[in-house]
């Protein structure tokens, strides 16, 4: 037994290390440079579209502002932690990946129920969550002849200001937690403490990786070119299966930057030149992964980008958990 | 051991699997547990814990292990690799010998297996990847763990396997993946997880359970047995778009009912549970993205809050010990100790 004692003392020999900021101040700065700017964007979008189908239900005047909606969801979608986790916002918000078209078979049931009854905003927070988020909102747009008549008008203008309540509650949310991380000091229903915060940040920021590898590619792209399914990439309706992805990237890089501004500067550079050719890879992506998938070249290109996911996300484990003190669990971080 | 003994160690450690050269005990393996470490080199392999929870270095493995078993009579050690990994380790701690097992053509392991009750077979969760089923692997120990057949598993991607007097037990997870694309899930919006029981002197399946059509993204996937025959399955949530959703559940009869939400409420697991282990008082659940453990008794439910923890199995005593990703080994009692090794996610009593 003593020569494991030896063994484990030598396994343990200390790395110097500069020390790392304390977790109240990553906290802070991430909440107040990424966080709430981004919530608020979501909101801004969110109320100018449901502002928008109060005036017009024509889908060509409403789709700017579904794709503006989508590109400020894109920039926070990764994160499932704090207020968005409350109320089931998340799930009402987006519900995807869906399962057997459950977004298709709710919009017609209530196109054929015709319940003006449903549409009461209190209501329909409680109906199902396939029809009450940006998915829902984008096949009404997207499909032919689905916004037709009155009915779906009010109900696409129903589903827009659902969204806007979830958004601008999750916003406000927000910006009461801030006065918590302010004082440092845990919230009643969001977070117990500081560490927890930028652990989770950090932590949601990786699961965000795992999203665009797990989720958003590897669904269509299957195991091999003959089973690849570019129905299942996300967004196809309204065009947008790369531009989540890239949007998405974007995100994680802009979430990534006040944790950087902590670290040794050849560090940050070392980050940020792989956030680099991480962003780059996204931009080669194939212009829908929809279609890339079918192809050889477009499959070339999404494997790269695959790979480069996973090195940045590496990278960030590596250098994150060393320069700043940010502990992820071996068995939280890659279990089975 | 000196430096140079250290150093070659080290060395070969990355690149095939060895005994540490010198086991506190001799012959058989004393009453304690078997878990899967990474050191802080970044060195796999199996540790033993004894009944003062100090830890032992077994063997060290060029690839991450996942769950450990020993053989019901002899001190033979087998784990096989996770997904997509394709070796099956079996170590016999008496001779100090090591045999690699490679996985069938088209087919690889998913970390976890189950001895009969004679200890003459042992059989493994496999997946037949490129036809996309999940399979038992059979193999005749008395023949050096020679292949002899496969079996569906009744489902896709199956974890954790029990066995139950006759009856196989395999928590099919749902999860189809290829080594093509690593562990990436190429199916979430079509899982279809299920309980499978096996009769293994048939290999035809008896019976299977299958969680309601709303709850299919979470895929079940680590399994305990009662000396009642109950299963208790622990689950993952794949989609993790809310975090109250109902994560362990029981066989009850024909039907699956799911156990009493912890006071503390669904949402301290945070989509995933680790590990099961159930013993005659009572049930107790890992959580390592939750931070903590959970027991179900006749007390009631506890709370326990620890970091990453994840390894979970019942106690000589009644109770459970837990390990977790930093090293701890605890019992219920108050009494733990800290080790330089990041305990791996299943903790295996022996």
């Amino acid at each position: 037994m003593k020569r494991f004692f030896l063994f484990s003392f030598l396994l343990l020999s200390p790395i110097a290390v500069q020390a790392a900021p304390s977790m109240q101040e990553m906290s802070l700065k991430v909440t107040e440079e990424f966080i709430l700017p981004a919530y608020d964007d979501f909101a801004k979008q969110a109320h100018a579209q449901s502002e928008l189908w109060g005036e017009t239900c024509d889908a060509e005047k409403l789709k700017p502002a579904f794709q503006k909606t989508s590109d400020a969801w894109a920039k926070v979608q990764h994160i499932n932690f704090g207020p968005i986790t409350s109320l089931l916002r998340r799930d009402r918000l987006y519900h995807w990946p869906e399962r057997r078209n459950s977004i298709s078979k709710s919009i017609n049931k209530s196109l054929a129920d015709k319940d003006p009854a449903s549409l009461d905003l209190d209501k329909f927070a409680s109906t199902s969550v396939a029809l009450q988020g940006l998915p829902a909102l984008e096949r009404l747009l997207y499909s032919d002849g689905l916004l037709d008549g009155d009915f779906a008008c009010k109900l696409g203008h129903t589903i827009a200001l659902n969204i806007e309540k979830i958004a601008t509650g999750t916003d406000k949310d927000w910006q009461e937690a801030l006065v918590n991380i302010k004082e440092g000091i845990a919230h009643p229903i969001y977070f117990e403490s500081m560490d927890e915060v930028a652990i989770r940040f950090f932590t949601e920021m990786l699961a965000g990786f795992q999203m665009i590898t797990d989720q958003k590619i590897a669904l269509p792209l299957s195991s091999s070119l003959k089973k690849a399914n570019g129905k299942r990439a996300e967004g196809w309706r309204s065009n947008r299966s790369t531009r989540y992805i890239q949007q998405n990237s974007l995100a994680l890089m802009a979430m990534a930057k006040p944790f950087m501004s902590f670290m040794p500067d050849d560090v940050e550079k070392q980050v940020v030149a792989q956030f680099t050719v991480f962003a780059r890879a996204a931009n080669a992506l194939p212009l829908s992964i929809k279609d890339g998938v079918k192809d050889e070249e477009g499959r070339a290109k999404i494997k790269k980008f695959l790979d480069e996911t996973r090195t940045t996300r590496n990278l960030l484990v590596q250098t994150f958990t060393k320069h700043l003190g940010l502990t992820v669990g071996f068995n939280s971080l890659d279990g089975d | 051991m000196d430096r140079r003994d250290f150093l070659r160690l080290g060395s070969a450690a990355f690149t095939t699997a060895t005994f540490f050269p010198q086991l506190s005990f001799a012959g058989t393996l004393p009453h304690g547990w078997l878990n899967g470490f990474k050191d802080n080199q970044g060195r796999y392999g199996v540790a033993y814990i004894d009944q003062k929870l100090q830890a032992e270095v077994l063997f060290h493995t060029p690839l991450r292990l996942h769950g450990i078993y020993k053989h019901p009579t002899r001190d033979l050690i087998v784990a096989p690799a996770r997904r997509p990994d394709t070796e099956l380790y079996v170590f016999d701690v008496t001779t100090k010998s090591i045999k690699v097992i490679t996985a069938d053509e088209g087919r690889h392991f998913y970390g976890h297996g189950q001895f009969n009750q004679d200890g003459t077979l042992y059989f493994t969760t496999e997946n037949a990847y490129d036809e996309e089923r999940g399979m038992v692997g059979v193999y005749d120990v008395t023949q050096g763990f020679k292949r002899i057949a496969e079996w569906s598993s009744g489902g896709i991607g199956p974890h954790q396997m029990r066995l139950y007097k006759n009856r196989l037990i395999i928590a099919n997870g749902g999860i189809l993946t290829h080594p093509d694309t690593g562990r990436a899930t190429l199916n979430m919006d079509d899982m279809a997880p299920n309980l499978t029981y096996i009769d293994i002197t048939t290999g035809q399946i008896t019976q299977q359970f299958s969680l309601s059509e709303d709850l299919q993204h979470l895929s079940i996937r680590h399994i305990d047995v009662d000396d009642n025959g109950i299963v208790y399955m622990g689950l993952q949530d794949q989609v993790k778009n809310r975090r109250d959703l109902p994560l362990v559940w029981k066989t009850n009869g024909d039907t699956l009912d799911m156990m009493d939400e912890p006071v503390e409420g669904w949402e301290i697991f945070n989509g995933y549970i680790g590990s099961v282990s159930t013993n005659t008082h009572g049930l107790c659940v890992a959580s390592p993205r939750g931070g903590c453990a959970h027991i179900w008794d006749q007390t009631g439910t506890t709370y326990i809050k620890q970091k990453d923890v994840c390894g979970v199995s019942k106690n000589a005593d009644g109770s459970f010990i837990l390990t977790s990703g930093e090293g701890i080994v605890r019992d219920l009692d108050g009494q733990n100790q800290r080790h330089a090794l990041h305990f791996d996610n299943h903790c295996q009593a022996v």
